[in-house]
């Protein structure tokens, strides 16, 4: 028997419903919405359009005549948002035992020079490391991938180890390279394609996050570890 | 193929329906801003309402017809000059081949909607001068004794103006709308909020006096929807459009309700509007109305197509 954890449920649109467990980043309560999602994916109800796992809460998006139209046919006379409402909380405490885990492990080299890694050395001297000593820092965990989010294809990970934890840019940059690897605070991540951005850039790979037909390399059950390659290797890796 | 672009407007694209099921991966459902015009524009024709169309910003795209074309335009137009002579918006209107058609400007709204019959191909990107866009099959209905003219209007016009608002932007509040006391909760209806010039298909920054509130809570990423007013350390609001990220971090203060999006995807950089808080039961009330009232319309626009095909 589960135990009713707490949460708090509210629409944030007119067609969207987010079950919000609270508290900071972890991995428990990360744990809770990727099996609250796989629960919801497996009772679906006509009418949800997207289900968005975050790091501790579910976004529902659904088409909100398609499930009024559904509702009518069972008579039922509640307001839309509260049917909705009420299927996330009847799959809240589902038992999870039917819930395939599926754990992907991935290395991702990434080269930590000066040149690509625009912030590593800013990095360093915020904790009084070396530019040597981040690096093993960040080699040494192996990342969970919380969600997707942000842009295509990118992925929030954590937790990065607290000697190496550094705040975003107060102001974004109008451009990050795709393949940049950043520090914002708990987090790592990738940046899948340019774009702007405020992370700190520790490094680069030369991997790709999503391929043409859109897959992406990066979801939640993916364990990401980054391996440290040489400028050398990397502009090699780079070129097609 | 049908059309081909032979100037291209500011910001040309092919749209559909916001794309479902992708928002878990990072990508915006994206669709037409306007999703009203998107589909008054494909019932015209005779289109199903998800039938790719064109939207345009002002200054729009300049066209010519490479086929002939049963086509209807909507949106920030109310006419436009096809072969130098008017024609109107909210028509349904057979084009010749080789006509061309072009828009004037028109600054009161944002976006034009333009649909063929068949509906476009879809073609990724912003549209250039020289591309030619295919209709997606042929037609179903004859046109003969369309003869020398360049274009024939069937002849009715759809009245839309009962689905726009200009003056105020209707919202429930939001999760983090508690970081405002009740007085600058109870003002928002009292204050202008203006659409900056840095406003795009991703979102439209509001410019208005700065919003006074507690101190802001470090939020963790968490879905964000069409139609979210963010609030940024600034004090300004940045309401989330059509092509929104995913996933945001600012206190989410409220949202435009679903009913009013259509209004305020067609306001013009400049304009300005006021907002008026609302319930969930009153937003899904309006949603179900405006639906009810676009179905009416979708169905009569059909019954007149195939009554006028019928006849000939």
């Amino acid at each position: 028997m589960s135990t009713m954890l707490p949460f708090q449920l509210y629409p944030i649109a007119d067609q969207a419903v987010t079950l919000d467990f609270g508290g900071p980043i972890s991995e428990e309560t990360n744990d809770r919405v990727h099996r609250l999602v796989a629960s919801l994916q497996q009772n679906m109800l006509p009418g949800i359009t997207d289900i968005i796992p975050a790091y501790n809460s579910v976004t529902v998006v659904y088409d909100y005549m398609t499930v009024y139209q559904e509702q009518l046919k069972n008579e039922n006379i509640l307001p839309v948002y509260l049917c909705i409402e009420n299927w996330i909380q009847n799959h809240l405490n589902d038992s999870s035992s039917n819930i395939e885990e599926v754990r992907k492990e991935i290395i991702i080299p990434v080269c930590y020079d000066k040149s690509v890694g625009i912030d590593i050395e800013f990095v360093a001297k915020q904790h009084n490391l070396s530019i040597q000593q981040v690096i093993e820092l960040h080699t040494a965990k192996t990342y969970r991938v919380f969600m997707n989010g942000f842009l295509p294809g990118f992925a929030y990970m954590g937790i990065v180890d607290p000697a190496i934890q550094t705040p975003r840019h107060d102001i974004p940059r109008p451009l990050v390279t795709a393949g940049s690897v950043g520090i914002a605070g708990v987090q790592t991540g990738i940046y899948p394609c340019n774009s702007p951005g405020g992370w700190q850039i520790i490094g680069k790979t030369p991997i790709s996050l999503i391929d043409e037909n859109e897959n992406l390399l990066l979801t939640p059950g993916s364990f990401v570890k980054f391996e440290s390659i040489s400028l050398l290797s990397f502009e090699k890796l780079m070129k097609p | 193929m049908s059309i081909q672009i032979v100037k291209a407007g500011i910001l040309d694209s092919l749209q559909g329906l916001p794309s479902k099921g992708k928002q878990h991966e990072g990508f915006s459902p994206g669709g037409s801003m306007d999703l009203l015009a998107h589909r008054i524009a494909n019932a015209l024709v005779g289109n199903k309402k998800e039938a790719i169309v064109l939207e345009m910003h002002l200054p729009a795209a300049t066209i010519v017809f490479t086929k002939e074309t049963l086509f209807a335009f909507t949106g920030a137009a109310t006419t436009a000059l096809l072969n130098n002579e008017t024609v109107y918006a909210n028509q349904p209107i057979v084009v010749n081949a080789g006509s061309i058609l072009s828009f004037h400007n028109q600054q009161d709204s944002a976006r034009i909607y333009m649909a063929v019959q068949g509906g476009f191909i879809f073609k990724k990107g912003r549209l250039q001068k020289n591309d030619a866009l295919a209709s997606a099959h042929s037609f179903d209905y004859h046109f003969e004794g369309i003869g020398q003219l360049h274009a024939l209007a069937l002849g009715w016009t759809a009245n839309t103006q009962e689905f726009y608002r200009t003056n105020s932007i209707r919202c429930i509040q939001g999760p983090n709308i508690h970081v405002l006391d009740t007085k600058e909760i109870a003002d928002f209806q009292n204050t202008r909020f203006e659409i900056d010039l840095q406003s795009n298909r991703m979102g439209f920054r509001l410019k208005s006096k700065p919003i006074q509130h507690s101190i802001l809570p470090e939020l963790l990423s968490t879905a964000v929807t069409k139609g979210t007013l963010q609030l940024t350390p600034s004090g300004q609001l940045i309401v989330l459009m059509a092509d929104h990220q995913t996933t945001g971090g600012y206190p989410r203060i409220g949202t435009v309700i679903s009913a009013d999006m259509a209004s305020l995807a067609q306001m013009p950089i400049g304009s300005s509007f006021s907002i008026s808080w609302v319930s969930m039961l009153e937003a899904e009330a309006l949603l179900l109305q405006q639906e009810s009232n676009l179905q009416q319309l979708e169905n009569a626009c059909k019954f007149r197509l195939q009554e006028y095909f019928s006849e000939k």
